[in-house]
């Protein structure tokens, strides 16, 4: 790692990708950017992906986030075990620490629940089901002029 | 109620006062009405600056059958005498909300297209 002259850290990474894309992607970077342009633009990618999933830059934001991101990861190893488990499965479960702290068979009833014990934490509610959710929102809208 | 000309063409839209869970700091942001939308959306900017608590990840699917991940977070909800708690949204980047059908279907709704308004009961 080292600092950049912003005063962010940055980080030396690897990837692998396929050749012929890989010297297709130089040939328009040279054409419309430069020599030695191909780092920037792959860095602007980076942040364009990053910044249209609206993730936070905000520190404890994110370690919000990575925490959710492990309760998920508890829910995901213990899936199986609740499928099987009369009490749980079809319900809403909320994890917390690991732990599956609350069941419900109505969401909004889990959350209220589990806030009001545990305080307006970072946590993970999912239905103990086979299927993943999915939702759509497909109304599409022309972006401001 | 008339509809929004902040849209073109118009759309139903209102004023719904959010409320962050356990506490009373609130934020007023313009709805629209999106009866294709599953899940009620916030604009990222509100859910950052409201410090909201991430509570899930889900799939979603956009107009083109695109895929995303996004985190869910449950917000209390309200708009004239009706008063939603713990509904669960996503973010997404733009400027006002969508009220999606978790939230309409508890609702009696009357569009008129020709005259451009709308009425939204609580039965």
């Amino acid at each position: 790692m080292e600092k950049h002259l912003s005063g962010d850290v940055m980080v030396k990474t690897t990837i692998e990708v396929d050749d012929d894309l890989w010297r297709r992607f130089s040939l328009l970077v040279l054409q419309e950017r430069g020599e030695r342009k191909k780092n920037e633009v792959i860095a602007n990618l980076l942040k364009d992906y990053v910044e249209q999933r609206g993730l936070t830059a905000d520190s404890q934001q994110l370690k919000y986030i990575i925490q959710v991101e492990e309760e998920r990861d508890a829910f995901l190893k213990l899936k199986d075990k609740l499928v099987h488990d009369p009490d749980c499965n079809g319900k809403y479960v909320a994890v917390f620490h690991g732990v599956v702290v609350a069941c419900d068979e109505d969401r909004k009833r889990l959350a209220e629940n589990v806030y009001g014990k545990y305080g307006y934490i970072p946590l993970y509610v999912d239905k103990v089901a086979h299927t993943e959710r999915h939702v759509e929102v497909p109304s599409p809208e022309l972006a401001p002029p | 109620m008339k509809y929004s000309f902040n849209h073109s063409p118009p759309a139903p839209a209102l004023t719904v006062r959010f409320t962050r869970p356990l506490s009373t700091q609130s934020i007023e942001l313009q709805a629209k009405l999106d009866t294709g939308a599953d899940i009620t959306v916030l604009p990222q900017s509100a859910i950052n600056e409201f410090r909201l608590m991430p509570a899930g990840r889900i799939s979603v699917f956009s107009f083109n059958g695109r895929e995303e991940w996004r985190y869910t977070y449950f917000v209390d909800l309200s708009f004239h005498n009706s008063k939603f708690p713990m509904v669960e949204v996503i973010g997404a980047r733009r400027h006002d909300a969508l009220l999606g059908r978790d939230v309409l279907n508890l609702m009696k709704i009357t569009l008129d297209g020709k005259d451009l308004s709308f009425d939204l009961l609580d039965p």
